[in-house]
């Protein structure tokens, strides 16, 4: 696939303290990549450096396989293949939505017919246009992030930046936002790069995810890689009766494997190799246990993010 | 230099500006304000004297222009400053000093009809009817001087971090100016010729300010701001 964006090295430092250093990462077409981080890690930081609101003090930026200077007058020129929604939306409060949508638009050189063209379809896919003439001001925070995210498609871009754009979203407007965006992936293959600090929903999202911490990359890589990774030769096996403690060894020794936790019925495994589910039925039965359930364990992206943080600690 | 200005962008603020009911009553209030000052002082009574109208519009006049500078850069620079908006405009193609260029236009057309409105107010009440010459480039001195202190209150708005700062400083120097109009102007004469020349030296640093002002603004210093 595609690179659209990758970064080596990229630096700005405004203390020893603050700012990022040595951040690497790519993103392909039509693919979603997550920036995660605690407060004050780097990523707005990173973001100002990848939109040319901040100069970079060291690093490469590539744009579509190009190098680019994005603190240069040649890439406003560029601008237009990005969408940008950030997470203090800036809208003219005493305007209405669609006064808004075309003031920007008019930023864009989109006016007149094309400029309705393309904010009107738009407009009604994210359920605002019953509201299009009304002032922004009488917004609510989803609704706000919901025309944010217009504004920043409007133009037709490759590329969305995104910064929280979960945050204010009732549960309602969350799942509409996040099947809207997979399938701008999916379908238009449109890449995402997005920041958030929701991991459940991170988690529902993207493909791949970096982690910073104090401005440098902790972890990065595929999501599906880094929790195959992690899972190792773990296994959640459910019996139907609870085992008895002595059944339960023989059971789990039978697989060559140790019992990591237990739960009622519900027993972990810690695998010394992989472990087939005809194995562990036929085991379970020669032992009189009946195994309702058998698969693999699950890694969340928040035992990964804790985890990667919490051995940079333990290396520092 | 060539001003980078965006017509979408200059269109809209004008219309922010006139169509805007804020605007309209802080400019009322002004214009109201500034003719009360000058009829209980410079302007009791009708005045054939032509230095009374020079003086009239070099202080009462800039103080004027100075307040209209602090309504019209008030709505367009400091409250997006100030409810951190700007960074949506920065990444659009949009440089930073286009920004400044179309939103100073829009602002600079809103002062000058405001000028040219008070002047005409004052006129009516207490003008005899006979030329005043020096009317003409005590005018385009003040207004150049407005146009000035406008780019430059746009400039520190952007790139401070406390952007209500300048609107003081601009509401400071208009009562200063109203104040110095009050105590001394009927003493202020200046010959027609003075005032050309001040409007000729207004005229030639305008340039340099719109330089100053928009020529080295760069995105980063607005964003650290």
């Amino acid at each position: 696939m595609e690179e659209i964006l990758s970064v080596k090295g990229l630096t700005r430092k405004y203390s020893p303290s603050a700012g990022v250093e040595g951040v690497d990462f790519s993103l392909r077409r039509g693919e979603i990549l997550a920036y995660l981080g605690h407060n004050g890690a780097g990523k707005t930081t990173t973001v100002r450096l990848l939109l040319g609101l901040l100069k970079a003090g060291a690093g490469e930026i590539r744009y579509f396989g190009e190098p680019r200077d994005t603190y240069s007058e040649d890439f406003d020129r560029f601008r237009a293949r990005i969408g940008v929604c950030l997470d203090n939306p800036g809208f003219y409060p005493d305007m209405s939505a669609m006064e808004n949508l075309e003031l920007f638009a008019g930023l864009y050189g989109l006016e007149g017919a094309a400029f309705e063209e393309k904010a009107i379809p738009l407009l009604k896919e994210l359920e605002l246009y019953d509201v299009r003439r009304d002032k922004v001001s009488g917004f609510s925070k989803g609704m706000l992030q919901k025309l944010s995210l217009i504004r920043a498609m409007q133009h037709g871009p490759e590329l969305l930046f995104l910064d929280e754009p979960m945050s204010g979203l009732d549960p309602a407007a969350r799942v509409m936002m996040r099947d809207y965006l997979l399938r701008l992936a999916r379908e238009k293959g449109v890449s995402i790069f997005l920041t958030s600090h929701d991991l459940n929903e991170v988690e529902q999202t993207a493909d791949s995810i970096v982690i910073l911490e104090k401005g440098r990359v902790r972890l990065s890589g595929a999501l599906k890689d880094l929790k195959a990774e992690r899972a190792g030769h773990g296994y959640v096996v459910v019996f139907r009766v609870v085992p008895s403690t002595e059944a339960l060894a023989a059971f789990a020794s039978a697989l060559r494997s140790s019992v990591s936790g237990t739960e009622t019925g519900t027993v972990h495994l810690a695998a010394e190799s992989e472990i087939s589910i005809t194995s562990a039925l036929e085991e379970g039965k020669k032992l009189g246990l009946e195994v309702v359930e058998f698969r693999r364990e699950e890694v969340s992206l928040e035992t990964i993010y804790f985890d990667s943080l919490r051995r940079n600690e333990t290396a520092a | 230099m060539k001003p980078p200005l965006n017509r979408t962008l200059f269109r809209y603020e004008l219309r922010r500006l006139l169509w805007n009911r804020v605007t309209l009553a802080q400019s009322l209030y002004t214009h109201a304000v500034i003719l009360f000052v000058a009829l209980t002082t410079i302007l009791q009574e009708k005045t054939s004297d032509p230095g009374v109208w020079t003086s009239y519009t070099l202080f009462y006049g800039l103080g004027a222009a100075l307040m209209f500078n602090n309504i019209s850069g008030g709505y367009l620079f400091v409250r997006p400053k100030m409810a951190r908006a700007m960074d949506a405009v920065l990444v659009t193609p949009l440089s930073p000093g286009g920004y400044v260029a179309s939103s100073a236009l829009a602002c600079f057309i809103f002062n000058i009809v405001n000028f040219a409105l008070h002047m005409l107010f004052a006129l009516a009440l207490r003008h005899p009817g006979i030329p005043s010459p020096g009317i003409v480039p005590a005018s385009i001195a003040v207004v150049s001087a407005g146009a000035m202190l406008l780019l430059a209150l746009a400039r520190f708005t952007l790139t401070s971090k406390d952007p209500g700062q300048g609107q003081i400083a601009m509401m400071l120097l208009t009562i200063g100016t109203l104040v110095a109009g009050s105590l001394a102007a009927v003493h202020i004469k200046p010959s027609t010729g003075h005032l050309w020349s001040m409007a000729a030296v207004s005229l030639a640093a305008l340039p340099f300010a719109w330089r100053a002002a928009i020529g080295t603004l760069g995105r980063e210093e607005v964003v650290l701001s």
